[in-house]
């Protein structure tokens, strides 16, 4: 997977731009966020400035990118030449696509400016424009270039999910962010992201995708995009294609292993061979013909809504079947990609600070996160689910951090530690720790560590010093849950 | 009479000082005891298993009683030829190593031709409390002798780089060049212990009582290998939970929370034990104790203090409210039968191809493969199985290491399909490569079907079983690799 990295200016805010006949409809949005101290739950990091672009679509509402308005605590609109601040609130947003929409309450903003048509899917090697409020100047900018290949990219700003995406070398630099890429007066894309590796290569979201979150927002509710819970791989040797008796050199590719919801849901199995999907037959490496590109075929399973049934056309027990999957929204690898505008959880009892083990959470133990020190931690949030579903937790817990006072000052596993039982009480989510604290009838609590560690904790002395802590650490509240 | 006799002590103490200073600093001092090795040896790729890489090593020993060289084992591995020089210069003798223990890092070797052995004279080791002051790292360099200071700064004891096998060492800092190759630490005359290695400025030196004990247990034929203590202990520093165990009295011992490490042992150890005392030493609630000789150390220490695999010690614990005495068998300090083995004596790499899909077993030195910092550099999965036990039905584990691409494995040459666990072949369970290769021997319906573990990028490869043998033929000759599998 090639290291992508975000086009977000933080920092100063460039000002405002002059002219251009499509440009007028794009606009500069200058955002300030503040991000929550995952290891801290309930402090914040300091308020940051930063700046994208977006532009105006159907609806009286600005398209940008997710992680232009992530963690928002004010988003303010520029028009194009327009020195006047307009505030705009999110309206939906898709932290897995990387979108949003915002709205605009008061009046008057739409003025003068043309809704954006989003157009198609650009060929390879056809022109385009990209077009925003890019960092080191305070005009509009409009770069041009060709759409350089399109397939399937990993989207860093969830981080765990891949999306279709269009790669092109017109300039696409830090704040051109959520900005339109246009082909012939049409929106063809949203910037979104480059490679630091690579020169000349920047990201644009596809018209598919962009589609389909103003299609599943239609409905006033965004669901997200739906998965089938499989892992295909190309079916390319010869041996076992007759193995499953299919021609050598013939087309589709083999369901290799199944999410636990997928293997329950009994519909697909291992070793079916995925002939066609939705109409687009499967090539033996995977891919599907899309407008001419080949692309990896869950390109067309993410074209699905919620509920939808999606019909694959299969090769099981030597003989051609057609299923319709029902494509329904999982999000039990929530916590392994980046969490967006949702305060984490977590629990403070007797100073000992217990929150969800999230990526985001071990990212606090900065770069090295997957060290050896945490090998349990890394195999508990990405590898479990995948070996032995039958031991998963619907949410792992850790002991974040322990604020000291003399109560627990005599733990010596103190942070950093997966939690496997509290008072005999296996934790499977943070409901579970407050429970088991509270229902305690022993004159200690015993913590049970992942690792095998035990401590305790005199009863007595952690319920009456409880408040106390929580008042000397500026800790507002013992739980959000 | 009076006056004399003070003159005549302060003279004998000057002397004596002065010949313990001549003994580490003459220009002749040292060199008769210590000598160079040149070891030759195959420096397998555990990654590319079937190619050898001879690697040529140099490092020191020092002579001891009846004609023979101690040294550390480091670098006897898989050995092809061992040659020592005396006198920092001239001829090479070949020699033979006759006794080595990697686990304690120590190996003696023999040389047969007689004229060897003249003009060089044993070495005197140290005693227990002789190894702090005045400390010198010496050694052969560029046809002399070589001599540091070092300043002692504590005894600890390390554990080894994939398993529990405890090691006492003495840390001394220096800033001597390079060390970490056999050079001597001495002090006025007596070899403190060996320098197994350095790291910054501090060298890891194997202790001389440690050394001298070995060796005589050697002499004497009883000589049984390190033991350890094969349970896992937390601090009992928490008061609240030594209550919760009813401990009585103040804070002391530590509370076991693993048993045993290996599938099936048996242990006199209950989980939760509260170990008070080993060996009639109490342990503080740090899981230290204080060593007549090293000061505090770590009780694993206690595994090897005097004692050897299959020794007992005497533990004292706390069960049920009450002290409980327990005789303790030390495990030999053997990890070959660890999920991922162990085998720091060094063996040839075994490997089985199968066309062009190459199978290793998971051992330490396929993870050390990815150098110093595997932990961090080899595939995280794989790592983590060297964290894992044992079970009855899986316990050892195959890895498909790489794909030699050949139109016969077409499809399985991709990324995904490297460092994947076996799980079956041919519907039988894989544990070793013995066990593959007889699974082999019964295709299913014509094909091998190979099945990796749960939760693999790749879980499953296909291979035709008609065609194999004529593709191996070709792989082999096309990589030229002169043999298909090595199961030993």
């Amino acid at each position: 997977m090639r290291k992508l990295f975000l086009f977000l200016l933080f920092g100063a805010l460039a000002g405002l731009a002059s002219a251009a006949d499509m440009g007028r409809s794009v606009v500069q949005v200058l955002l300030y966020s503040q991000t929550p101290i995952w290891d801290a739950p309930w402090r914040s990091n300091p308020v940051a400035g930063s700046s994208g672009s977006g532009f105006v679509i159907d609806g009286e509402r600005v398209m940008t990118n997710a992680h232009v308005v992530s963690w928002a605590k004010q988003i303010v609109l520029r028009r194009f030449q327009d020195p006047r601040p307009w505030l705009a609130q999110v309206e939906h947003i898709s932290h897995e696509c990387d979108l949003a929409v915002l709205k605009v309450a008061e009046p008057g903003f739409f003025d003068g400016l043309d809704p954006l048509p989003i157009g198609e899917l650009p060929k390879v090697r056809s022109t385009v424009v990209t077009c925003g409020y890019p960092a080191g100047g305070e005009q509009i900018s409009y770069t041009s270039g060709v759409v350089s290949r399109i397939e399937l990219q990993n989207y860093v700003h969830i981080g765990n999910k891949a999306f279709l995406s269009v790669q092109t070398d017109a300039a696409i630099n830090p704040g051109n962010s959520g900005g339109p890429v246009f082909q012939d007066d049409k929106v063809a894309g949203v910037a979104f992201m480059g490679s630091p590796g690579l020169e000349n290569t920047g990201f644009f979201i596809p018209p598919s995708v962009i589609n389909h979150f103003l299609e599943d927002i239609s409905d006033g509710r965004n669901d997200g995009f739906p998965k089938v819970g499989v892992r295909i791989v190309s079916l390319q040797n010869p041996a076992f294609r007759r193995y499953l008796g299919l021609d050598p050199t013939g087309d589709g590719a083999r369901i290799d292993s199944l999410t636990d919801y997928a293997e329950k849901a009994g519909l697909l199995k291992k070793d079916d061979v995925v002939l066609e999907v939705d109409g687009s037959r499967v090539g033996s490496d995977g891919t599907i013909l899309l407008d001419g590109n080949r692309v990896y075929c869950t390109a067309v399973l993410q074209r699905a809504q919620k509920g939808q049934r999606l019909k694959i056309k299969l090769w099981r027990g030597r003989k051609e079947i057609e299923v319709a999957v029902p494509m329904g929204i999982h999000r039990e690898d929530a916590n392994t990609g980046n969490l967006y505008d949702t305060q984490p959880r977590y629990f403070v009892y007797a100073g000992l600070v217990f929150t969800p083990l999230t990526l985001d959470y071990v990212k606090t133990f900065g770069r090295n996160w997957r060290s050896v020190a945490n090998l349990e931690m890394v195999y508990e949030l990405y590898y479990q689910r995948n070996e032995k579903p039958e031991k998963v937790r619907p949410e792992p817990v850790v002991l974040a951090a322990t604020m000291a006072h003399p109560v627990n000052a005599d733990l010596r596993l103190a942070n950093r530690a997966m939690i496997d039982e509290i008072n005999g009480r296996r934790i499977e989510n943070l409901e579970d720790v407050v429970a088991a604290f509270k229902d305690n009838a022993m004159e200690q609590h015993i913590i049970k560590f992942a690792s095998g560690t035990v401590e305790c904790l005199d009863k007595a002395g952690a319920d009456s010093a409880n408040a106390e802590i929580l008042s000397t650490y500026g800790i507002p509240a013992d739980r959000r849950l | 009479m009076k006056t004399v006799r003070i003159i005549m002590l302060a003279a004998t103490l000057v002397a004596s000082s002065f010949s313990s200073l001549d003994a580490d600093n003459g220009p002749l001092a040292w060199q008769e005891s210590i000598v160079r090795f040149d070891v030759t040896r195959n420096d397998h790729n555990f990654r590319v298993p079937w190619d050898k890489r001879a690697q040529s090593i140099s490092k020191l020993g020092a002579v001891i009683d009846g004609n023979e060289v101690l040294t550390t084992a480091q670098g006897l591995a898989n050995r092809t030829l061992v040659r020592l020089q005396k006198g920092g210069r001239g001829r090479w003798f070949n020699g033979e190593v006759k006794w080595v223990d990697f686990q304690a890092n120590l190996a003696v070797v023999g040389v047969s031709d007689e004229t060897f052995w003249s003009d060089l004279a044993p070495v005197q080791f140290a005693e227990a409390d002789e190894l702090r002051d005045n400390l010198k790292v010496v050694r052969w360099r560029a046809g002399n002798i070589e001599r540091r200071a070092a300043e002692f700064s504590r005894f600890t004891v390390a554990d080894a780089n994939f398993n529990q096998a405890p090691r006492i060492e003495l840390k001394a800092s220096s800033e001597i060049e390079g060390a970490g190759r056999g050079e001597l630490m001495v002090s006025g005359g007596k070899v403190v212990g060996l320098v197994a290695s350095k790291s910054g400025g501090t060298c890891s030196v194997i202790p001389a009582p440690f050394i001298t004990a070995a060796l005589r247990l050697r002499a004497d034929g009883n000589y049984k290998g390190l033991g350890y203590f094969d349970f896992i202990w937390q601090p009992a520093s928490n008061p609240a939970t030594t209550e919760y165990f009813e401990l009585n009295g103040p804070a002391r011992g530590v509370l076991v929370i693993k048993t045993s490490t290996r599938p099936g042992a048996k242990s006199p150890l209950n989980l939760h034990d509260i170990i008070l005392e080993v060996d009639g030493f109490p342990i503080d609630i740090q899981g230290d104790y204080l060593d007549p000789d090293y000061g505090h150390v770590i009780m694993e220490y206690l595994a090897c203090r005097n004692k050897w695999a299959g020794d007992i010690v005497k533990l004292k614990v706390w069960r049920d409210g009450k002290t409980q005495e327990i005789d303790y068998t030390l495990s030999k300090a053997d990890f070959t039968d660890n999920l991922v083995m162990d085998r720091p004596e060094g063996t040839e790499p075994t490997y089985l191809i199968a066309g062009g899909l190459v199978f290793v077993p998971l051992s330490a030195e396929y993870l050390s493969s990815w150098g110093k910092d595997w932990q961090r550099t080899a595939p995280f999965r794989l790592v983590f199985y060297n964290k894992q036990k044992p079970e009855e039905e899986q316990r050892a584990l195959v890895v498909l290491s790489l794909v030699l691409p050949d139109f016969y494995n077409i499809g399985y040459q991709e990324r995904n399909a490297r460092n994947l666990v076996l799980d079956r072949a041919n519907g039988l369970r894989i544990d070793t490569l013995e066990s593959l290769d007889n699974a082999l021997k019964s295709p299913e319906e014509g094909f091998h079907v190979f099945e990796f573990k749960k939760g693999s990028a790749l879980q499953k490869i296909i291979l035709d079983a008609e065609k194999l043998s004529a593709a191996n033929q070709r792989i082999a000759k096309r990589y030229r690799i002169g043999q298909l599998k090595k199961l030993k």
